[in-house]
């Protein structure tokens, strides 16, 4: 016959719970001193090999981003074939931005012709009396101050 | 006539500078007339005897190929020493900057002077070599000091 449900009989339960908490049952596993030790390197190596799973992955990730952010030389925009063919001495493309500023193109030659005069006297003048000074000095051209 | 002695023929008695001289054919360019084009073959070696030569490359500016002054030659001076080392192709464009004037040496011609006077030949020779190595002595200097430039740019 089940015993009847009384307040005192719960409360006593419960006690009787809290205490099992605190202290264990007579029938609570106790480790052994041994099995402690199995358990502690079972942790160890799962640990280990978490660690290194996760530098692998971070590893993987990283080699694989490099190729994603690069796209296929057919999807980058195609600035080379807008630009005149390359020439002798001046294979390289043009910024579209740079092709547009107003500043006029007969002064910028002008520049490009008096500091290349500018530079050649400064090579002359080394060619005279050789010194790093003069190899390094400051050139007063406009074009490149 | 010539008003100083052109560098081609420096270290030579002025006699010898005549007949040399004398093989070669009077050229005039008006201002802004092209001598020789980049690339071409280059059969003929100048000496200015007036006037000034711009010495150019083509280089693209804001996608366009514009003329870019290497060096300016004077009177005196020797133009075209492509004529004189294979593969005998110009490596520049030559233009005249004002009405000029020079002084044309075929190298058939050059070379049969030097087969029967080796000792303007050798000094020729000489001359041309020096011609050459101050260009690249002066064409380094310039890049060096370029290269300088860059790495500032480049670490500031």
């Amino acid at each position: 016959m089940a015993a009847r449900f009384t307040p005192a009989r719960h409360k006593r339960r419960i006690i009787g719970l809290f205490r099992a908490f605190e202290f264990g049952t007579g029938r609570a596993f106790v480790p052994s001193q041994k099995e402690d030790t199995r358990m502690e390197m079972f942790l160890t190596i799962i640990c280990i090999s978490l660690f290194l799973f996760a530098i692998m992955a971070l590893a993987f990730l990283a080699a694989t981003r490099s190729e994603r952010t690069t796209p296929p030389a057919s999807l980058k925009p195609d600035v080379a074939t807008h630009l005149p063919p390359a020439r002798f001495f001046s294979d390289y493309t043009v910024s579209p931005t740079v092709t547009q500023t107003p500043f006029p193109i007969e002064a910028l030659l002008l520049q490009i012709d008096n500091h290349v005069r500018l530079e050649h006297a400064a090579a002359e003048s080394f060619l005279f009396a050789p010194s790093p000074a003069l190899l390094h000095n400051k050139t007063t051209s406009q074009l490149v101050n | 006539m010539l008003h100083q002695q052109p560098e081609l023929f420096s270290g030579l008695p002025a006699d010898q500078i005549e007949q040399a001289l004398a093989r070669g054919s009077r050229v005039s360019l008006t201002s802004g007339a092209q001598l020789f084009a980049l690339g071409t073959a280059a059969d003929r070696i100048f000496i200015i005897e007036r006037g000034r030569i711009r010495l150019t490359l083509p280089m693209q500016v804001r996608g366009k190929e514009e003329d870019v002054l290497v060096e300016e030659m004077g009177p005196g001076q020797t133009i075209g020493w492509s004529a004189l080392i294979p593969p005998y192709r110009f490596t520049l464009k030559a233009t005249a900057s004002v009405d000029t004037e020079m002084i044309a040496l075929p190298r058939v011609v050059l070379q049969e002077l030097f087969s029967t006077k080796p000792a303007v030949g050798c000094a020729v020779n000489q001359n041309v070599a020096a011609i050459i190595g101050q260009r690249l002595q002066l064409f380094q200097a310039m890049w060096l000091r370029e290269m300088q430039r860059m790495v500032e740019l480049h670490c500031h």
